[in-house]
C-alpha cells in the first residue's frame, strides 16, 4: 500500500510540477583519466577549445566540449605548477590566469601545446602564507584591464604582511594597478553585467549578514573595514568609510553613500549559501528567455541563480530566482561557450557541498522549451511589476490569494552573519493584469527600504493551466523609485 | 486525488517526529554535516551522528555552535582540518537551542535537550569572545568525557637513587595518591618541581579489555621501569638512559578485567615516561600523559607525492616552508630540487630525492606550510639575492633600495620543463637558470645592464648566507659542511664575509655571467 501510495504521489508531482529537464539539458565532461581537477576558472579558445584551470594548479584544454558525444572528448595537458588560480580567459593567443600570488600570461611560443611562457603581469598584492588569501580575477573590462577582489587574511583579518586585502584592484596588463574599492570579505567570483559594470559575490560573515551580490562601483565601499588599514600605506590616500556596527545597511548608506548596499540580497540558506561566479547571459535568446540577465553561481547548493538588475536613484537593486540545480558539486566558476552552451565547473574541497562528487565539469543547453517564470521585476512607486515569460491564467494572477509575501532585513553588524530581523509581511492592496496577459502590476502596502521582499506566486497559473517552474522571488528594495 | 495525498502526508508527517530543531538543522547546517548527521559527502565533512564532541554535557557545543570552530580535530575516530563558521550572530537563541536539542537526540545521540537560555546564558558568559574556538583549547575547558584509560588508578610514590628495579622494589613507597583521570603521568603530586631527581612511581590499576586477541604494549622510559599485566612482567626496562627507544610486546587478553601494575624509576637528568595499548579493532591508545617521540605530529592529510616526470621537472606553486609566500619548488628528475623565492629573488634552498608532498595543500582547505619531502636540505639565502652596498663591509640590507627594487617577471620552460626564472632588480635585468645534475645544480644568471649604465655602484649577488663559508681556494667554498660551491665564471671574484659569500658585478652597460655549481659533500 505505501509503495502504492509513494509512485502514485511521484507521477502525480511529474504532471503537475515543470521539471529542470524539460528546458535545460545537463551533461557532465568526462575530466582526465586519474587527474583531480577542482575546477577554478573556464577560459573558451579558439578553434571550439576549452580551456580549464584546477585549484591543484594544472591547466587542461578540452576539444570536443561542444560535440553531441561526450565520451570523445580530447584533453591535452597545458600547464602545471600554478597556484591557486581561480579567474582566467583567452586573449590573442594567451591565457591570462588570476593566481594567488600574481596574474601571469601563458603562452605557448612553441605550438607544441604546452604553455613554455609564464610572464608575470603583476604581483601588486601582498600575501602572507594564509590559505584563505584567495584573489579571483575578472575578464578585461572595456579598458582592457582585469578586476580582481582580494579576500581577507584568513576571511576575517588583513595581515600587514599582505597589504590590499579586502579590495578590489583594476590592474592593466602592463601592470600598472587602480585602486578600486574596499570593503571585501571574502569573495566567491567576479565580472560584468550586460552594461559592463562588474559585480562580485560577497558570502554571509563578518559585515555581511546574508551573502550577496555587490557592484563594484568604483569608489565605492562594499561594507567590511578590515581592510581599510592599508590606505596608509599610501600618502594622500582617502580613508574608507567606517560603518557602525549593529546598525542597517541603508542607514549607514544615508550618512555615506559611499558604502553601496548589495544589489541582491541571495539569503542565506533560502537562495544558497556560498554564491560564487558572476555572467551574463550574452546569447541573444538562444539559452532561454533571459537574454542579459546575470547568472550567479552556487558552491554549498550546487546552483546557478538567476538576477534581474535595474538602478534605482542610481544604485543596483534587483530580484534573484532558483535556476540551475542538480550539478553534482559545488559550483565555483561559470561560462558561456559558443553555441549558447554554459560550462560550469564545481568542487567541494574544504566546503561541503551538494552532489556527492568531489569535483565536476559540466555543460547545460536549452532544450528550445520555454518555461513559465517571472521573467523581470521592477520596482514601482507604489508597488512592483512582474513581467513573465508566458500569459498568464488572468483570474488566478488577480487573486491576492495566489501571492504570499514577506519581507526582512540584516543586521549591518561586525559578528559574523545576522538573523533574519524586523520582519514585516506587505500586503497587496490591488494586482492590475496588463493587457498582453505578460505583467502583473502589484499595488503593495508594508514595503520597507533596505528589506528583501519574498513574493511565493504558487498560485500564479500560465494560460496553459501550468504552474511556474520557480514560484519564489526576493527583491533586495534599497531605494523605492519617485 | 491530489488532495487526497495532501491529506495523507499531512498525518504521516508527525509521525516523523518534526522536531522543531529539524527544519534549521536541514537548513543552516545540513550543507555540511548531511541531514542524516554522518558528514557530507561521505564522510568529508565531521559527523554529528554519534560524534563525541555532541553527547555529553552540553556547553561544549554550545560553545561550538556560538563561537566556531576552526583546525584540526578529530571526531568519531577521524581527523579533519576545516573551519565551522561563529553562528552567534546569525542565529537567534532558541533557534540554537532547538538545533542543539535536535542533534543530540538524532541518529542514535542521546543527550539532554537544551534551552533557550541555556543559550543565552552562554552567550552572555563568552561574550567577550571574538575568535572561533580551536579544538585543544575547547577541550581544556570541556574535555570529552570518556572512560579512564586505566580503572581504580592507584599510585605510589617512591625517594630514593634508584638505579636498578631491584633497587626501588626494596623501598618503600612515601605517598599513595587516587589517580581520577586514569592516566600515569609524572606531574606529580608528591614530587616537587625541585626535586625531580632520584625517584620512583608505581601505577596499579585494571585495563577494560574490548575483545579477546592480542595486545601490544609500547612502553618507553628515562630512566627504567617495567610492565606486568594480570601478575606477569611483560616489559623490562632496567636500565639508566635516556628515552627514545621504545620496548614493545604482545600479550593474548581475554576480554573483560586485566590487570596492570607500571613501575618506574628516575635516577638523574632528563625524565620520560610514555605507555600505550594497541589491539584488534583498536587503535593505538595512551595510558600516560606524554607520548613517545616515535609519534609524529603534522598533517593529518594523506600523502599525495608530486614527481617529475622521467626527463623533466615539475613545479610546486603554493606555500613551502623554509621560503616566502612566493616561493616556487621544482623538482627534478634527476633527483635534485629547489626553491626559488618570486619575493626576493633568491635561490632559497636546494635538497636531494623526493620533492614534495602536496597532500596539506590538496587536501580539505589546505592550511599551512609544507616542508621539503627529501633530504639533505640546505638553505643557501634567504632575503634579498641582489643589493647595492657602498662598500664591501656595508651589512646586507634587509629591504631593497628603491634604485633596485625587485620584480618577478614569471619563467620560461625548456622542452624538460625546466624554469628560466626572469627577473628585476631596478633597470637590470635578470635570467637565473639552474641546470640539474646527478650531485647538483649548475646555475647560470645572466645580467643585463642596460644603456647608460646606472652609476658607478657595484652589484652584488649573496650566493650564500646563513651558514659558515669556507674557501677552499679563489673559487671554491664550503657551506656548512654541506655544500661544495664553485663559482665558476664571474667577472670579479668572489668574496667571503661573516657566514656569507658576495659576488660584485660591475654594472656596466652590457650582459653580465655569473655561473656557480652547486655540489652536495
Amino acid at each position: 500500500m505505501k509503495h502504492l501510495l509513494l509512485s502514485a504521489a511521484l507521477v502525480s508531482t511529474a504532471l503537475a510540477d515543470p521539471q529542470q529537464s524539460e528546458y535545460y539539458l545537463r551533461e557532465e565532461i568526462p575530466t582526465p583519466e586519474g587527474e583531480v581537477l577542482e575546477l577554478g576558472g573556464i577560459a573558451i579558445m579558439p578553434g571550439k577549445k576549452v580551456a580549464v584551470s584546477s585549484r591543484r594548479g594544472d591547466v587542461w584544454v578540452c576539444e570536443g566540449a561542444y560535440e553531441k558525444d561526450l565520451s570523445k572528448v580530447k584533453w591535452t595537458l597545458f600547464a602545471r605548477g600554478l597556484h591557486e588560480p581561480l579567474g582566467m580567459f583567452y586573449k590573442d593567443g594567451s591565457l591570462y590566469l588570476t593566481q594567488r600570488p600574481e596574474i601571469t600570461k601563458l603562452t605557448d611560443t612553441d605550438g607544441d601545446g604546452r604553455a613554455d611562457q609564464f610572464e608575470t603581469i603583476t604581483q601588486h598584492w601582498g600575501i602572507d602564507g594564509n590559505y584563505h588569501e584567495y584573489n579571483f580575477g575578472s575578464d578585461p573590462d572595456k579598458d582592457g584591464n582585469i578586476w580582481v577582489v582580494h579576500c581577507l587574511t584568513g576571511s576575517g583579518g588583513a595581515s600587514d604582511k599582505s597589504p590590499w586585502r579586502g579590495w578590489c584592484y583594476r590592474y592593466g596588463l602592463d601592470g600598472t594597478a587602480i585602486a578600486t574599492c574596499p570593503g571585501i570579505r571574502s569573495p566567491g567570483g567576479i565580472g560584468f553585467n550586460q552594461a559592463g559594470d562588474a559585480f562580485y559575490t560577497d558570502n554571509q560573515g563578518l559585515w555581511n549578514g546574508s551573502s550577496s551580490l555587490k557592484w563594484l562601483k568604483p569608489g565605492g565601499f562594499m561594507g567590511n573595514p578590515t581592510g581599510n588599514k592599508y590606505v596608509n600605506l599610501v600618502e594622500g590616500m582617502e580613508n574608507p568609510p567606517e560603518p557602525e556596527t549593529g546598525s542597517r545597511m541603508v542607514v549607514e548608506h544615508d550618512k555615506d553613500k559611499r558604502i553601496i548596499p548589495p544589489a541582491i540580497i541571495l539569503p542565506h540558506g533560502k537562495v544558497g549559501q556560498s554564491p560564487t561566479a558572476v555572467i551574463y547571459d550574452s546569447t541573444e535568446g538562444k539559452f532561454g528567455p533571459f537574454q542579459g540577465q546575470v547568472l550567479v553561481g552556487e558552491q554549498t547548493h550546487s546552483q546557478v541563480q538567476r538576477v534581474h538588475l535595474e538602478k534605482v536613484k542610481g544604485f543596483y537593486q534587483g530580484a534573484v530566482w532558483k535556476y540551475l540545480e542538480d550539478f553534482r558539486s559545488g559550483i565555483v566558476p561559470a561560462r558561456m561557450g559558443e553555441d549558447a552552451t554554459l560550462f560550469v565547473g564545481g568542487t567541494n574541497r574544504g566546503w561541503a557541498a551538494r552532489g556527492g562528487k568531489t569535483f565536476t565539469f559540466e555543460r547545460v543547453r536549452w532544450t528550445g522549451k520555454t518555461p513559465f517564470e517571472m521573467h523581470e521585476m521592477h520596482a514601482k512607486p507604489d508597488g512592483f511589476v512582474i513581467t513573465f515569460t508566458e500569459p498568464i491564467d488572468e483570474e488566478s494572477a488577480k487573486s491576492v490569494a495566489s501571492y504570499q509575501t514577506g519581507a526582512w532585513t540584516y543586521i549591518y553588524q561586525k559578528g559574523y552573519g545576522s538573523p533574519e530581523v524586523d520582519k514585516v509581511t506587505p500586503k497587496i492592496e490591488s494586482i492590475t493584469v496588463a493587457p498582453d496577459k505578460k505583467s502583473v502590476h502589484l499595488k503593495v502596502s508594508g514595503r520597507v527600504r533596505g528589506h528583501v521582499h519574498h513574493f511565493n506566486l504558487a498560485g500564479v497559473k500560465s494560460a496553459k493551466g501550468t504552474n511556474l517552474w520557480h514560484p519564489d522571488v526576493y527583491y533586495t528594495l534599497n531605494e523605492i523609485p519617485d | 486525488m491530489k488532495h487526497f495525498f495532501i491529506a495523507t502526508l499531512a498525518l504521516i508527517s508527525p509521525l516523523l517526529a518534526d522536531h522543531p530543531g529539524k527544519a534549521p538543522y536541514e537548513l543552516y547546517c545540513g550543507a555540511c554535516h548531511a541531514p542524516d548527521g554522518k558528514g557530507i559527502s561521505g564522510g568529508q565533512f565531521p559527523p554529528l551522528a554519534k560524534s563525541e564532541w555532541v553527547s555529553g554535557k552540553p556547553e561544549r557545543i554550545i560553545e561550538i555552535v556560538l563561537h566556531g570552530l576552526q583546525g584540526e580535530i578529530e571526531a568519531a575516530g577521524k581527523k579533519y582540518n576545516l573551519a565551522m563558521p561563529p553562528h552567534k550572530d546569525s542565529l537567534k537563541d532558541d533557534q540554537i537551542a532547538d538545533i542543539i536539542s535536535y542533534v543530540r537526540n538524532s541518529w542514535g545521540n542521546k543527550g539532554s535537550s537544551v534551552t533557550k537560555e541555556q543559550i543565552a546564558a552562554m552567550r552572555k558568559a563568552t561574550s567577550k569572545r571574538e575568535v572561533m574556538w580551536k579544538a585543544d583549547q575547547l577541550l581544556k575547558k570541556y574535555p570529552i568525557e570518556k572512560p579512564p584509560a586505566i580503572n581504580d588508578l592507584l599510585s605510589y610514590t617512591h625517594l630514593g637513587p634508584f638505579k636498578t628495579l631491584a633497587d626501588l622494589r626494596k623501598s618503600k613507597a612515601v605517598n599513595a595518591e587516587e589517580e581520577k583521570k586514569g592516566l600515569i603521568s609524572l606531574q606529580h603530586a608528591a614530587l616537587k618541581n625541585d626535586k625531580r631527581d632520584n625517584y620512583g612511581l608505581v601505577w596499579e590499576g585494571w585495563l577494560n579489555v574490548p575483545r579477546d586477541g592480542k595486545y601490544t604494549f609500547h612502553y618507553d622510559t628515562d630512566d627504567g621501569g617495567a610492565v606486568s599485566i594480570n601478575g606477569k612482567e611483560i616489559i623490562t626496562r632496567d636500565r639508566i638512559g635516556p628515552a627514545g627507544t621504545p620496548t614493545k610486546k604482545s600479550i593474548q587478553l581475554k576480554k573483560g578485567r586485566a590487570d596492570i601494575k607500571i613501575e618506574y624509576y628516575e635516577f638523574k637528568g632528563q625524565e620520560l615516561i610514555s605507555l600505550a595499548w594497541e589491539g584488534p579493532k583498536m587503535k593505538m591508545k595512551s595510558l600516560s600523559d606524554t607520548k613517545s617521540k616515535g609519534g609524529k605530529k603534522g598533517s593529518s592529510a594523506p600523502p599525495i607525492p608530486i614527481v617529475a616526470p622521467a626527463g623533466e621537472a615539475t613545479i610546486y606553486r603554493n606555500f613551502i616552508a623554509g621560503t616566502d609566500p612566493r616561493g616556487i619548488g621544482v623538482g627534478y628528475s634527476e633527483g635534485v630540487n629547489l626553491a626559488f623565492s618570486a619575493d626576493s629573488m633568491s635561490l632559497d634552498m636546494l635538497w636531494k630525492g623526493k620533492f614534495i608532498d602536496g597532500g596539506r595543500h590538496w587536501t580539505n582547505r589546505g592550511q599551512g606550510n609544507e616542508a621539503p619531502a627529501g633530504e639533505q636540505l640546505v638553505t643557501v639565502n634567504r632575503g634579498l639575492a641582489f643589493a647595492m652596498l657602498e662598500s664591501q663591509t656595508t651589512a646586507w640590507p634587509k629591504e631593497a633600495d628603491a634604485k633596485i627594487k625587485p620584480a618577478f617577471k614569471g619563467y620560461s620552460l625548456n622542452k624538460q620543463q625546466q624554469p628560466t626564472f626572469n627577473y628585476h632588480f631596478g633597470p637590470v635585468k635578470v635570467a637565473d637558470f639552474a641546470a640539474p645534475t646527478a650531485e647538483g645544480f649548475t646555475r647560470t644568471i645572466t645580467l643585463e645592464v642596460p644603456s647608460p649604465g646606472s652609476s658607478n655602484d657595484e652589484l652584488y649577488f649573496r650566493a650564500l648566507s646563513g651558514g659558515s663559508v669556507n674557501s677552499g681556494s679563489e673559487r671554491s667554498f664550503t657551506f656548512n659542511d654541506d655544500l661544495l660551491l664553485n663559482v665558476t665564471s664571474s667577472e670579479h671574484p668572489p668574496f667571503t664575509r661573516e657566514n656569507e659569500l658576495l659576488i660584485p658585478i660591475p654594472l656596466t652597460p652590457g650582459t653580465h655571467k655569473i655561473e656557480i655549481s652547486y655540489t652536495w659533500k
